[in-house]
């Protein structure tokens, strides 16, 4: 455990240090201060607004986090031959791919952190009536990032940075609308489609299981259970691509 | 003892090509005691780095077994013997120079005092005392090949391997590096290291390896490579005309023969042909102005094998 968080802290050090944690926090603070302006043109939805968009920020900011940081994570290690550090240290490379997403999991906590407590002041100050399901929902996002982490881990053992962002990027878009895939199986009269959307529906992860922001806006209260649902399918998730990440990453060999 | 045992080990590279190979090394065997200091010769592209690689464990054999302290190099405990500086290394240009050796030091379980006192150490005795809170980025090639040396040492290794430790490094830097080989090695440690820089090897290695086009083309002691034998002798001798004409008839033994305005230069390889015309020279009362016998070198022997290749 010792390498894993040692290996995590050097990748935290690094986003801090490349200040993207730092810009991804005052933007999105600032962001959440321009929703309140937002007030006289919303006709009486002001408080809404300010929600929506206050998750929407903390979502689409830990999304920039992960493209900047997160797709770049293993092969720059490789580029730039400081792999060599690693593979030749009685560490296993599985630790340190288990330690490149801790990395990005103190990253991920560190910005949810900051944007939910300023998000939650900015609520009470304004006394924009709010519940649970709000933490939930910023608790939910949370889990969706450290997902996303998990894939662009994954698509960074074997391409590069760019390739890493897009596909990272088309997960992030496919997440939300892999729902109509089911529309499209129950149209499509072609078996084999039939069979390719369900397969699709299966790899491509649901992010509608960890969007509760339509909830959290409109105060409707969510059951525990549904969290420990979303809890449990992103951990499964994560451990099933944490796994063939480091499939792929011990066969590599380092040129 | 034996530290690192090398057997019939073949690297096949697949290209970027469909069905189409390049092969690194075509099955090379060898051995490096304790204690010694193992020098691995040979031109670019000769299967070094590759070779090191296998051993360090970056790069597997395609063939062939490789053994270091009698076990494998995937286990972590053989791992923690091991100091190992890469050719050109890279290390994260964020971190401070204490900060990536303290980084390295905790995959060894190093206890935090001890580790903060060997750090220091290991800077002031690379030469980095003054740079021990400098970003990494802004170190010069020399300043990270130090670092590097550093990074190497920070688990007080039992096997040291350094690939290309001298490349890049003014003569300074690399008597520097020279200078640490030697104390790792008086200290009982066990260095490999590569180099295509004949010099290096000749000053301090015990055994010297030369690798060419993924062959062991030569391997033993450097006592027993460099024969102590005159190898050839050059002699610097007064324009004579007396002597000219008894040298035209001795000159089909000579190596080299150059008559210019007032000097003859020769150079031979038999001693007694060198000694006939001494005695020449001091019949015509004649002026030797230098005699300069010279010895076998390791670049005799590396121009040898590599060469017959």
């Amino acid at each position: 455990m010792n390498n894993i968080i040692n290996i995590g802290t050097v990748v935290f050090k690094e986003s801090i240090r490349h200040r993207i944690v730092f810009f991804s926090i005052l933007i999105s603070l600032l962001l959440m201060l321009i929703s309140l302006s937002l007030n006289p043109l919303t006709l009486g939805e002001g408080d809404r607004v300010v929600k929506d968009s206050g998750l929407s920020t903390i979502s689409l900011f830990s999304l920039f986090i992960i493209l900047f940081s997160g797709t770049r994570i293993i092969y720059q290690e490789i580029e730039k031959k400081t792999i060599f550090i690693l593979v030749t240290k009685p560490i296993s490379k599985d630790e340190i791919i288990i330690g490149k997403f801790f990395g990005l999991f103190f990253i991920i906590s560190l910005f949810v952190i900051i944007t939910s407590i300023f998000f939650i002041l900015i609520l009470l100050f304004n006394s924009i009536t709010f519940n649970t399901t709000i933490l939930y929902s910023i608790l939910n996002i949370f889990f969706q990032s450290l997902l996303l982490s998990s894939f662009a881990i994954f698509y960074s053992t074997f391409t590069t940075p760019i390739l890493s962002s897009v596909f990272t990027f088309f997960t992030y878009v496919a997440g939300f609308f892999v729902n109509n895939l089911s529309f499209l199986i129950q149209r499509t009269p072609e078996m084999f489609l039939k069979i390719f959307f369900k397969f699709l529906m299966l790899i491509i992860p649901n992010f509608y299981f960890l969007d509760l922001k339509v909830y959290a806006v409109n105060n409707i209260p969510v059951s525990l259970n549904f969290i420990f649902f979303s809890f449990s399918y992103t951990f499964i998730y994560i451990v099933f691509l944490l796994y063939i990440s480091v499939l792929i990453f011990r066969k590599k060999e380092f040129l | 003892m034996k530290i690192v045992g090398i057997e019939k080990v073949k690297k096949i590279y697949k290209t970027q090509f469909p069905f189409t190979t390049n092969i690194a090394l075509k099955g090379i065997d060898f051995d490096v005691n304790e204690n010694e200091i193992f020098g691995f010769l040979g031109p670019n592209g000769a299967g070094k780095s590759t070779t090191l690689k296998i051993i360090m464990g970056i790069l597997k054999p395609t063939e062939g077994n490789v053994e270091i302290f009698g076990s494998n190099i995937k286990e972590k405990s053989v791992r923690e013997r091991i100091g190992f500086l890469p050719e050109n290394p890279s290390f994260y240009p964020f971190l401070t120079a204490y900060e990536t050796l303290e980084y390295v030091g905790k995959f060894f379980n190093i206890k935090k005092e001890i580790l903060n006192d060997r750090i220091k150490t290991i800077l002031s005795f690379v030469g980095l005392e003054k740079n021990l809170y400098s970003k990494v980025g802004t170190f010069s090639k020399g300043m990270i090949q130090r670092l590097g040396i550093g990074v190497a040492l920070i688990n007080d290794p039992e096997l040291i391997v350094f690939d290309e430790p001298m490349s890049g490094l003014d003569p300074l830097g690399r008597k520097d590096i020279k200078d640490i080989i030697l104390m790792a090695k008086k200290r009982g440690k066990t260095i490999i290291f590569s180099t295509h820089i004949l010099p290096d090897i000749e000053m301090i290695a015990d055994k010297v390896c030369v690798i060419n086009k993924g062959n062991i083309v030569g391997i033993g002691y450097l006592q027993d490579i460099i024969k102590k034998q005159i190898k050839e002798i050059d002699i610097e001798i007064v324009n004579n005309e007396d002597i000219i004409k008894e040298l035209d008839i001795l000159k089909d033994g000579f190596k080299f023969y150059s008559v210019r305005e007032k000097k003859i230069y020769i150079t031979v390889e038999k001693e007694s042909l060198a000694e006939d015309i001494v005695d020449l020279v001091n019949r015509y009362k004649g002026k030797i102005l230098s005699f300069i016998p010279r010895e076998y070198s390791l670049e005799d022997y590396f121009m040898k094998l590599v060469n017959r290749e």
